[in-house]
């Protein structure tokens, strides 16, 4: 099976072209709008969030992906419906949808969320996740312990009540005037630094539940640096140290508990935040191996928004002949995994 | 008003009275530096309106919406947005906030309207900021007499 997928829920604007036949997924095409160094296809210009952008990246990037015209060797087309911005949405949708209807391909409609979760699926390894499976899906926009049943069978166990842990590294990054977004700035100066150099809370850690809170932390750096103005760099380095570590601490101390409650046979790692270097080592050293379960995370470059994952997440809709009708597709901002 | 906070419980439970104040249709602004209790504040609204959805932080989604009852059992709507990581007015356009913008069946809330112009009309200002202790914060409200001036008042 060939699938086409369309990704345009937040500010990238993303297609793939996905072949598998079930046991191995291979990306054909996997092109990302803001990735594309070619300027030359947009005129100069570097498409960015607004719709009208996504519009004027979609076609151009349909022509790269030499996708024949009558899309003859296309078997499913795959599009994110939500959740999301919903003027950006509309436009992946409805490309989507006039490509399916005149090419006559079934359509699928997949959830953004769910998407991140099947990006697991895409490392070669030659072993693909089986479920029940418990995922952290972390990013900018979300920070989730998901318990996956089996394919399309959710529950959200735990998740942030405030801000997300993304956001809480672009917004220390900010505070250190490491510019915005600077998530990935602070994860390289935290290598310089000493994780211990500061004691910052663990915030929810003593709560037998499965839930986040990283606006308390977020407050925390910024009380630290009104009351110890940085001086040197190996001190903004010691806090982006200390700072990323109290961030993974929580993430993997509240995973590992999660796994034993539910003794999922894959822990899944997936979301922009999951390409975080000390997060994945952590896994890797404390997650992998406990209670049988096994361990995949997400390849760093399907880690952000892409449209394999869309794809992935697709194929396994297909497969259970999930298809909708492309007239009456509309894109659903609110969406939810559940 | 003037209100001064000494914990987020606090905060949240003034936020809780205040929303009876407020009606239908108006577009409240929420000014104040990082971490100075904007949304622990629309947290406090949205239990006042009797929402029981976690509010979660729009600064990366931009805009959440949470639908309510109200208490004749109309459906309303709660609508979070945050204009922090935007870096043009027009990148907001992208959340579809102006098809909510005049309904009379929604309420909006935005956090970081202060970061450009934003050709919107505010019934409400409320303005956060650090108080002298790590858990106090200053509450200011200022309800804006003008329905035709634009941002900033
Ligand atoms: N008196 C208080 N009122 C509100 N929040 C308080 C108070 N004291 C401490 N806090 C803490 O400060 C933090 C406020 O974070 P919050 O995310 O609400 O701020 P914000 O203004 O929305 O920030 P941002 O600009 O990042 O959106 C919370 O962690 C909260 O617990
Ligand atoms: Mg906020």
């Amino acid at each position: 099976m060939r699938i086409l997928s369309i990704e345009t829920s937040c500010d990238e604007t993303a297609i793939s072209v996905l072949k598998t036949g079930g046991s191995i997924f291979i990306v054909e095409k996997n092109i990302i709008a803001s990735q594309i160094k070619t300027h030359a296809v947009y005129g100069g210009v570097v498409p960015e969030i607004a719709a009208r952008e996504h519009m004027k990246a979609l076609f151009p990037m349909l022509e790269i992906s030499q996708i024949p015209r009558d899309g003859k060797n296309i078997d499913v087309i795959a599009v994110t419906v939500g959740p999301g911005l919903v003027v950006a949405l509309r436009v992946g949708v409805e490309v989507a949808k006039a490509l399916a209807y005149f090419w006559q391909k079934p359509l699928v409609a997949v959830n953004h969320l769910e998407g991140h979760i099947y990006s697991t699926f895409l490392s070669q390894d030659s072993f693909q996740p089986v479920f029940p499976g418990l995922c952290l899906l972390v990013s900018g926009g979300h920070t989730e312990l998901v318990f996956i049943k089996d394919h399309g069978i959710y529950e959200i166990i735990g998740s942030t009540r405030d801000d997300a842990a993304g956001e809480a590294f672009d917004k220390v990054a900010k505070m250190l005037g490491l510019g915005y977004p600077g998530g990935v700035i602070v994860a390289q100066k935290a290598k310089l630094g000493n994780p211990n150099a500061i004691k910052f809370p663990r915030p929810m850690l003593d709560q037998q539940n499965f839930d986040f809170s990283f606006a308390g932390l977020k407050t925390a750096v910024l009380m630290y640096l009104k009351k110890n103005p940085v001086t040197t760099e190996q001190n903004k380095n010691d806090i982006c140290a200390s700072f990323e570590a109290a961030v993974v601490d929580t993430l993997v101390t509240k995973t590992i508990r999660a796994v034993d409650q539910y003794h999922p046979a894959s822990v899944l790692l997936a979301g922009g935040v999951s390409a975080n270097e000390s997060l994945r080592l952590a896994f890797q050293n404390q997650i992998s191996g406990i209670a049988f379960s096994k361990l995949y995370l997400a390849p760093l470059k399907f880690t952000t928004d892409n449209a394999a994952m869309i794809a992935v997440s697709g194929y396994f809709h297909a497969i259970k002949h999930d298809f909708i009708n492309p007239l009456t597709l509309v894109a659903n901002p609110n969406l939810s995994l559940i | 008003m003037f209100y001064l906070s000494h914990s987020s419980q606090e905060t949240k439970k003034f936020a809780i009275e205040f929303a009876l104040k407020l009606s239908m249709g108006t577009v409240v602004a929420l000014e104040g530096d990082l971490g100075s209790g904007k949304t622990t504040f629309v947290q406090g609204l949205a239990e006042g309106f009797g929402i029981k959805d976690i509010v979660r932080s729009p600064s990366f989604t931009l805009m959440n919406i949470y639908p309510f009852q109200s208490v004749d059992s109309e459906k309303h709507y709660f609508v979070h947005v945050d204009a922090y990581r935007l870096d043009s007015a027009a990148k907001l356009e992208e959340t579809g906030l102006d098809e909510w913008i005049g309904r009379k069946d929604a309420i909006i809330f935005i956090e970081w309207p202060e970061r450009f112009e934003l050709p919107i009309a505010f019934d409400w200002k409320i303005v956060f900021a650090y108080g002298d202790e790590e858990e106090t914060r200053e509450i200011l409200i200022r309800h804006l007499l003008s329905h035709k001036d634009s941002y900033p008042t």
